[in-house]
């Protein structure tokens, strides 16, 4: 069963999805079909899904070919999981009309990766505590 | 470890010297807060950024009570947390799935800690030593209690400043460091907008409105050199600069407090037409939440979710900047006559 994964949280904005990966800092926008199309998820079988989507909402073929290609990728960046049995919270979007006009689109964000990158294991004093010429300097102060 | 047992044993040990602690009131929100701080210089570094929060005259019991203590004062010296590499995660929280109730924000290479007990809104900020606080803590001071007091409330902090020409509503100006947030919040108060936050605000997301926290505000030196020279005099920390950023105490904050929000505006500094745009609600949610969630990292699912309805619920727009502040200022004051 493919679901999004726990650590993602998602918004629904008008036609375009929002997510955020809240363990790594990483930010996602998805816009176009593919938003109308992972709004059934979670499923079991994607190649039935998709077949069943382009059929009922009568999508080009290169589309079809975005979709997997955004698949892939969301499955590769783990912002979707497969797992086999159904999870217990599920998101729930409904859009109020595909929009076509636009190709699938997704598009990674990653401005905050690289401060989540700290090492916080330092040496310490008998106390606990890190020893002083350890002691990071920071200007950002944020 | 056991985050209760280290809570406990730090609560014990502090509290032990109640008798010696000053209380100081402050609002935060429609609340009240009260402070006990163990000395009168531990108290001026954190209350430069809050003293107009101060109130004497709290009308009703406070939602929060803060200890901020050193060292200095305990008969007992207090010991870091030992927290395996494992429990602790790399931006200073606690892997801690048991309990919701306890929260640690501790960061090996610094000699502080935050401490929260969620059930009895009990925080503990401790310093080993008034020269360990880091030079940013104060500015803003009690950022991360206030942020775990808010996750049980419809209150967020939100990277963001907030500027109001009218003094009826306000604008937000999210944006990540070095987009353009303080300068436009900094330019427009120069103007004679009222200033409600550089950096960090609190809002109310089921009312709409935004509150002040802090009177500071951090610009870095070519910031100041560009856009703000008349600031430069001000700058309480001018032998610090190659360090530090520019600190500046925004003085004589005028006496209103929060404030209905009107619309999002995200200041872009890349070239493009200058002036201020319709946006999508989406580039509003990456203006705010990405460093919102950096900074305060608890409960991040919690914040998304309050940020998710603030931008759903406001206007959202761009503002391509124009490079001289009488045009940006010029452009607001037309942008505020239409909304």
């Amino acid at each position: 069963m493919f679901y999004w994964r726990k650590s993602i949280a998602i918004e629904l904005f008008d036609d375009e999805f929002l997510l955020a990966n809240l363990d790594t800092g990483l930010y996602y926008t998805l816009k176009g079909p593919a938003v109308a199309f992972l709004t059934v998820l979670p499923f079991a079988d994607f190649d039935k899904e998709l077949e069943n989507f382009i059929e009922k909402n009568d999508i080009a073929k290169e589309e079809k070919l975005l979709l997997s290609k955004i698949w892939s990728e969301l499955l590769e960046q783990e912002l979707i999981t497969n797992y086999p049995s159904k999870p217990v919270n599920t998101y729930s979007f409904t859009i109020d009309r595909l929009k076509t006009a636009q190709h699938s689109n997704l598009t990674a964000y990653a401005d905050m990766k690289d401060l989540l990158l700290l090492d916080p294991i330092h040496e310490v004093d008998t106390e606990g505590w890190p020893k002083k010429n350890e002691t990071l300097t920071q200007k950002n102060g944020n | 470890m056991v985050i209760k047992e280290y809570f406990d044993d730090v609560y014990n040990t502090i509290i032990e010297q109640k008798n010696y602690y000053e209380k100081t009131c402050v609002a935060v929100g429609e609340h009240f807060a009260a402070i006990y701080t163990s000395d009168k210089e531990l108290k001026r570094i954190f209350f430069y950024s809050i003293a107009h929060l101060i109130t004497y005259n709290a009308t009703s019991l406070s939602s929060l009570t803060i200890y901020c203590i050193t060292d200095d004062i305990l008969e007992k010296k207090l010991k870091a947390p030992l927290l395996s590499p494992e429990e602790l995660s790399l931006n200073g929280t606690y892997n801690n799935s048991n309990s919701d109730r306890y929260y640690i924000f501790y960061q090996p290479w610094l000699h502080q800690i935050y401490l929260y007990d969620s059930l009895y809104n009990i925080a503990i900020y401790w310093v080993k030593n008034i020269n360990d606080i880091p030079w940013w803590e104060p500015t803003f001071s009690f950022r991360i209690i206030f942020h775990w007091w808010s996750l049980k409330t419809p209150y967020q902090l939100i990277h963001s400043g907030a500027i109001s020409k009218d003094g009826k509503k306000s604008f937000l100006f999210p944006a990540p460091s070095g987009s353009g947030k303080s300068t436009t919040t900094l330019q427009l108060w120069l103007s004679g907008c009222l200033y409600l936050g550089d950096d960090y605000i609190m809002i109310d997301i089921e009312k709409n409105k935004v509150y002040q926290l802090y009177s500071t505000a951090k610009v870095e030196t070519e910031t100041l050199d560009k856009f703000l020279p008349e600031l430069k005099e001000k700058i309480i920390n001018k032998n610090e600069l190659q360090e530090q950023k520019g600190i500046l105490h925004i003085e004589n904050l005028q006496k209103i407090y929060s404030l209905p929000i009107a619309g999002i505006i995200t200041p872009n500094i890349s070239p493009g037409r200058y002036g201020i745009f319709e946006c999508s609600k989406s580039t509003a949610q990456l203006a705010i939440a990405p460093t919102t969630l950096h900074h305060l990292p608890h409960n991040r699912e919690t914040s998304f979710s309050k940020i998710s309805k603030l931008v759903q619920t406001n206007k959202t727009y761009i503002w391509n900047l124009p490079p001289l502040r009488d045009s940006l200022v010029k452009q607001f004051c037309q942008f505020d006559l239409n909304e």
